[in-house]
C-alpha cells in the first residue's frame, strides 16, 4: 500500500518541479545552492534532472545564466528573465486554480457521502 | 586525471561540442560544492552517486530520448510491422520453395529433400524476419530522433476509422492465405517432379509410381488450376475477409479442383504398369484392388477437404 502511495506522490510532484525551480530563481542561484534551497523546502530533486532542466529553461528563455568568477571557485548563476517571471506568475495562478478545484472536488465528495 | 574529471569527461564526450566546455565547468564546480572541503574518495563517490549514470545525465543534457521508440510512435511501429512482416515472410517462403523445387533432386532421397527444404526455408524466413524488424526499427528510431518535439509524424487516430473495421468472425487469417500459396506451389512442384518424388521402393530398386505421359497430358490443366489458386489467394489477401463474391469464386475454385483431380485420378493408366508388376512381385494381395482403393481414398480426401473449404467461405460470407 505504501508503495502505491509513494509512486502516486512521486507522480504528483513531478509536474510541480518546474514551478518549484522557477520560484527559487527570483534571486540568482547556482546549481548547488538551488538544490539546498529546494531540500530546505523538503523538495528532493534528482540532480541528474535539475542541471539539464536549468539548461532547457535557459534555452526556452525563461532563465538567464552568467558565470561568477570572483569567488573561490567559478559558479554558474541562474536567474529568472522577465519572460520567466511572467510564466512563473501565470503558473502560480494555474496552481491556485487547480488547488481550489481539487479542494472543492475532494471536500465536496465528502459532503456527498455524509448526506 | 582524477575520478571527478573522468566522470565529467564521460558526460561531456556524449553531448554536443557547443555545450561541452560550459557543462564541464558547471559540473566541476557543482561536484566541488557537493564534496565541500572533503578530498576523500568517499565524499566524491557520494556526490557522483547523486549525479547518477553519466550516460543518462549526458542524454538529458543533449535532450536525447532515453528510449528506442516512444509512446507517440509505438502503435504505428507495431502496425507497420504487422503489415510488412507477413508480406515479407510470404514472399520469401514462396521464393524459397520455388527455388528449392527448381533444384535437381535426382541424387537425394525423399527425407533428405524434405529436411533440406525445411531447413533452407526456415533459415530464409528467420533471415527475413530479422532483416524486416531491423530496418523498420531503424527507420522509426530515426523518425523518433528527427521529428521535433510535440509534432505527430503520422496522422493520428480518428473515430471514423472504426467504420472500416471488419467483424473478426468473417476475417481470413494471414496464416491460411500463406498456407494457400505454399500448398499451391508444393502441389505443382510435386506434380512436376512426380517421377522423382513418388516412387515405389522395393529391395531390387525403385520405380516411378505414376505414368509420366499421363501426367504430362494434364500438365496444362494443373498449371491453370494453380494460377486460379494463386489468383484466389491474392484476392483473399487483398480483401482479408469473406465477401459474397470471394466466397462464390472460392466455391467455383474448389469445384474445379475436385473436377481436375478426379479427371487425373480416374485415368485408367495413371499408375504405371511397370510399378504394378513390380509391386505384384513383392506382395501377395491383388495389386489392382489396392491401387483402385488407394486412388479412391485420395479422391475422397480431396473432395472432403474442398467441400469444407468451400462451405467455410460460403457460411462466413452469407450468414449475417
Amino acid at each position: 500500500m505504501s508503495d502505491v502511495k509513494a509512486s502516486l506522490v512521486t507522480e504528483l510532484r513531478r509536474g510541480t518541479l518546474t514551478i518549484a525551480v522557477l520560484s527559487q530563481l527570483k534571486t540568482p542561484q547556482y546549481g548547488y545552492s538551488l538544490v539546498q534551497a529546494l531540500l530546505d523546502a523538503d523538495i528532493n530533486i534528482d540532480q541528474s534532472t535539475l542541471y539539464p532542466l536549468l539548461r532547457r529553461l535557459e534555452k526556452q528563455g525563461l532563465v538567464t545564466s552568467s558565470w561568477d568568477t570572483t569567488e573561490s571557485r567559478p559558479r554558474k548563476y541562474y536567474v529568472l528573465s522577465p519572460d520567466g517571471m511572467d510564466i512563473l506568475n501565470e503558473l502560480y495562478v494555474e496552481w491556485m486554480n487547480m488547488s481550489k478545484t481539487l479542494t472543492r472536488l475532494i471536500e465536496g465528495g465528502n459532503d456527498h457521502e455524509s448526506s | 586525471m582524477n575520478l571527478r574529471d573522468v566522470y565529467i569527461d564521460e558526460v561531456t564526450s556524449r553531448i554536443p561540442e557547443s555545450m561541452r566546455q560550459d557543462v564541464a565547468l558547471e559540473l566541476e564546480s557543482t561536484i566541488d560544492d557537493m564534496t565541500g572541503n572533503d578530498p576523500s574518495d568517499t565524499a566524491l563517490f557520494e556526490a557522483l552517486r547523486q549525479l547518477g549514470d553519466p550516460h543518462i545525465l549526458a542524454a538529458r543534457y543533449a535532450n536525447r530520448p532515453l528510449h528506442l521508440i516512444g509512446p507517440a510512435l509505438f502503435t504505428q511501429y507495431v502496425n507497420v510491422i504487422k503489415i510488412v512482416l507477413p508480406i515479407a515472410v510470404t514472399l520469401v517462403t514462396i521464393l524459397s520453395v520455388i527455388g528449392y523445387l527448381n533444384n535437381s533432386i535426382d541424387d537425394t532421397s525423399w527425407s533428405q529433400f524434405l529436411i533440406q527444404a525445411f531447413l533452407q526455408t526456415g533459415a530464409a524466413i528467420f533471415n527475413v524476419v530479422v532483416q524486416t524488424l531491423f530496418w523498420i526499427t531503424l527507420t522509426f528510431f530515426i523518425i523518433e530522433r528527427t521529428v521535433p518535439e510535440g509534432e505527430v509524424p503520422f496522422s493520428s487516430w480518428k473515430p471514423e476509422q472504426l467504420k472500416k473495421v471488419k467483424p473478426r468472425s468473417t476475417s481470413i487469417s494471414l496464416g491460411s492465405i500463406l498456407f494457400d500459396f505454399v500448398a499451391t506451389i508444393l502441389m505443382v512442384g510435386l506434380y512436376v517432379n512426380a517421377e522423382q518424388l513418388i516412387r515405389v521402393v522395393t529391395d531390387s530398386g525403385s520405380y516411378p509410381l505414376l505414368n509420366a505421359s499421363v501426367l504430362d497430358q494434364f500438365f496444362p490443366f494443373v498449371i491453370a488450376l494453380a494460377a486460379f489458386g494463386i489468383a484466389i489467394a491474392i484476392y483473399k489477401w487483398m480483401v482479408r475477409h469473406w465477401t459474397k463474391p470471394l466466397a462464390l469464386w472460392n466455391a467455383l475454385f474448389n469445384i474445379v479442383w475436385i473436377a481436375v483431380t478426379a479427371l487425373i485420378l480416374l485415368q485408367p493408366d495413371l499408375i504405371s504398369s511397370d510399378a504394378i508388376s513390380l509391386m505384384a512381385d513383392q506382395v501377395s494381395i491383388d495389386v489392382e484392388t489396392i491401387s483402385r482403393w488407394g486412388i479412391r481414398s485420395v479422391l475422397i480426401t480431396v473432395i472432403i477437404v474442398c467441400i469444407i473449404d468451400l462451405a467455410e467461405g460460403l457460411i462466413k460470407a452469407f450468414r449475417r
